[in-house]
C-alpha cells in the first residue's frame, strides 16, 4: 500500500467505471473537446439546455482514471442545475485542488477527489473535464435557449 | 555489473530508484560530473576568442569535447560536429539551414514512429516554404516499411528524415539500407540518433547518412546540450540558423560574411560545462565493452518480455523478440490507463513514462491512445526487473 494509492479509492474507480456510458447528446447546444497538452488526455463535453436548466452533458473522454471520473461527475451533477451552477462546479472544483477546499451543494461529490490534492502533478487530470466544461459554456448564449 | 553501475551516483545511492525512463533521460555518470565539475572550478572561462592560459584551456576543453564526440559518432573530422542545445535543436538547426536551400515543390519524407522533434520542424518548414513532406509508413511491427520507399521518392525529394530507433517501440531502423536508395537519388539523409547513442557508439560513416542529431540527457552526459553532426560539404552549403557573436568572419553595418562550420553554427557563448560533460560522458561510454553490455541488456530485456507475456491484460507495442531493437518497450493494459499505471509504479519506486511519448502519430497508427514504457540502460539488473515486476502486480491490482 502506497500513499498515491487513496488517489485510486473505490468511488473513484466506481465514477471513471461510468464514463463509458457517456456520449453525445441529442441537441447540443455547445460542444468542446479539450486536451491536456502534457499527456496528451482529451475530454469533449457536450452541453444540452432545456430553458435555463442543463438539460444534460454527455462526451467523451480518451484519458485516465481520473479524468474519466471527473467527467462522469460532471455529467451527473449538472443536470437541472443553469449555467451559473455549472460555473460553480468548475470554482469548487479549482478551489479543491488549489487549497483543498471542501465542496458543498449540487458539487459535494467532488470531494472524492479529495486525495488528489496532494498529487499536484495530478490537478490537470480530475480539471480537465470542468475546462473542457468551462470552454464550452463560453461558446452559448445565455439567454439563448 | 555493479562496478558500472556505481559509476552512477544516483543509482549507487539509490534515490532514482528502479530507474526504467532511460528513453527519457539517462542518469548522468560520475566521470561526467567530475570533468564538469573541474571545468567549473579550476577551468571555467569563455571559448574560442581568449587568448590567455585559462581561455586557451578552455578553449582546448571544448574542441577536445568535439572531438570525442566526432569519434563516438564515427565521423572522420571533428569540423563536422556542431554541439546545439539538443537533439530537437540539431533538427531545427537543419530545417533552417539546410531547409534554406529547398523550394516551394521539394519533398520531405519523415518517419511515422517519428518522434514530435523529428515531425514539426519539417511541417514548419512545410509551412513557411511549401516544401510537400510525405511519410514513410511503419509495419505492425512498428519498422519503417522500405518496400515503399521507393515509391515514395522522386525527383523532387531532398530529404528523408528518419528515426534510428523509435523511442516508443524501440525498432531500430536499417538506415544503411534507407541511405544507400536515397543517395543513389541524390536524396539527404538527416537520423534521429537520440535513442541509439546510449546503446554503443555509432558509425555515420558506415551508415551513409547525411546528419545525425543525439543529445546529452539520452547518453549518459547533462541536459541542455546536444550534437549535430554533418558532412562537411553539406555543412559548408548550409545558412546559419542564429546569428550573433562567434559565428562571424566579419561584421560591418552593411554585411555580414560567416565562420566556417561548425562555428558558422554555433552563435553565441556555447554551453561549455555541458559540452565538456557530453565530451566526458563519450570518452567513457568509447571505453566500455559494448558486446557485453548488449548482451547483458538483451538478457534483461528477454526477462522484461516474458514477464509481460505472462499478463493476461498486457498488449506489448512493437518488435517483440526481435533482435533489431533497443531494449525499450511499450506495453498497454486492459482497462488501465498508463499514467495511472505510472502513478502507483512510482509510489513503489519504479520510474517509468506513460502517454504518447511525443509520437502522437505512432500512437494514432497502432490505434491506442498512449503507452507505458519501460526502458532499460547499460547499469540495469536483474533486481530492476523484478522490482518492476512485483510492483506492475501490486498496481494492476490497486486497478482493478
Amino acid at each position: 500500500m502506497s500513499g498515491a494509492d487513496g488517489i485510486y479509492d473505490a468511488r473513484i474507480k466506481e465514477l471513471a467505471a461510468t464514463a463509458r456510458d457517456l456520449g453525445p447528446v441529442e441537441h447540443a447546444h455547445c460542444r468542446h473537446e479539450a486536451d491536456n497538452f502534457l499527456c496528451g488526455d482529451r475530454v469533449t463535453v457536450e452541453v444540452e439546455r432545456d430553458g435555463a436548466r442543463i438539460k444534460a452533458v454527455g462526451g467523451k473522454v480518451r484519458g485516465c482514471l481520473l479524468t474519466q471520473a471527473a467527467a462522469a461527475l460532471v455529467a451527473q451533477a449538472a443536470p437541472g442545475l443553469d449555467v451559473a451552477g455549472l460555473m460553480n462546479g468548475i470554482k469548487q472544483a479549482e478551489a479543491l485542488m488549489a487549497d483543498g477546499t471542501p465542496a458543498t451543494g449540487a458539487w459535494e461529490g467532488l470531494n472524492v477527489f479529495t486525495p488528489v490534492h496532494d498529487a499536484k502533478h495530478r490537478h490537470d487530470c480530475v480539471l480537465l473535464p470542468f475546462q473542457a466544461l468551462a470552454a464550452c459554456l463560453d461558446q452559448t448564449d445565455p439567454q439563448d435557449d | 555489473m555493479l562496478s558500472l553501475r556505481d559509476q552512477f551516483p544516483s543509482l549507487a545511492s539509490g534515490l532514482a530508484g528502479t530507474y526504467l525512463d532511460n528513453a527519457a533521460m539517462t542518469q548522468i555518470a560520475t566521470p561526467v560530473l567530475a570533468r564538469m565539475t573541474s571545468f567549473e572550478t579550476g577551468g571555467r572561462a569563455n571559448v574560442k576568442r581568449g587568448i590567455y592560459p585559462l581561455a586557451t584551456q578552455a578553449t582546448a576543453a571544448f574542441e577536445g569535447a568535439r572531438a570525442a564526440l566526432a569519434r563516438y559518432l564515427g565521423a572522420e573530422n571533428s569540423n563536422e560536429v556542431v554541439f546545439t542545445s539538443g537533439a530537437t535543436a540539431a533538427i531545427n538547426l537543419v530545417a533552417h539551414g539546410f531547409g534554406a536551400g529547398l523550394t516551394a515543390g521539394d519533398e520531405i519524407i519523415i518517419g511515422e514512429a517519428e518522434h514530435h522533434a523529428n515531425i514539426v520542424p519539417w511541417q514548419m518548414l512545410r509551412d513557411r516554404a511549401g516544401v510537400v513532406l510525405k511519410v514513410l509508413p511503419v509495419d505492425d511491427a512498428g519498422y519503417p516499411r522500405l518496400d515503399a520507399l521507393d515509391d515514395l521518392m522522386t525527383a523532387r525529394t531532398r530529404l528523408i528524415a528518419i528515426t534510428h530507433a523509435s523511442n516508443v517501440t524501440g525498432a531500430v531502423t536499417d538506415v544503411a539500407a534507407i541511405c544507400d536508395r536515397a543517395r543513389a537519388q541524390g536524396v539527404r539523409v538527416l537520423v534521429d540518433g537520440a535513442q541509439m547513442a546510449a546503446h554503443g557508439p555509432v558509425d555515420v560513416t558506415t551508415l551513409g547518412c547525411d546528419f545525425y542529431v543525439v543529445t546529452g540527457h539520452k547518453m549518459f552526459g547533462p541536459t541542455g546540450v546536444g550534437v549535430l553532426w554533418a558532412r562537411a560539404e553539406v555543412l559548408e552549403t548550409m545558412t546559419p540558423f542564429m546569428g550573433g557573436g562567434e559565428m562571424i568572419r566579419r561584421v560591418t553595418f552593411g554585411e555580414t560574411t560567416f565562420a566556417p562550420p561548425p562555428h558558422r553554427f554555433e552563435a553565441g557563448t556555447p554551453p561549455v560545462t555541458q559540452v565538456v560533460g557530453l565530451g566526458a560522458a563519450a570518452d567513457m561510454l568509447l571505453g566500455l565493452d559494448w558486446p557485453e553490455i548488449r548482451a547483458h541488456e538483451q538478457i534483461l530485456f528477454g526477462i522484461l518480455m516474458e514477464r509481460l507475456a505472462a499478463l493476461d491484460r498486457v498488449t506489448v507495442i512493437g518488435p517483440g523478440g526481435n533482435a533489431k531493437r533497443l531494449p525499450i518497450l511499450s506495453f498497454t493494459v486492459t482497462d488501465a490507463h498508463p499514467h495511472d499505471i505510472c502513478e502507483l509504479m512510482g509510489a513503489r519506486g519504479v520510474a517509468l513514462r506513460g502517454g504518447h511519448h511525443c509520437a502522437q502519430p505512432l500512437m494514432d497508427r497502432f490505434g491506442v491512445e498512449a503507452t507505458t514504457r519501460a526502458s532499460l540502460a547499460l547499469y540495469n539488473v536483474q533486481g530492476d526487473i523484478d522490482a518492476f515486476t512485483d510492483a506492475l502486480d501490486e498496481t494492476l491490482e490497486v486497478l482493478a
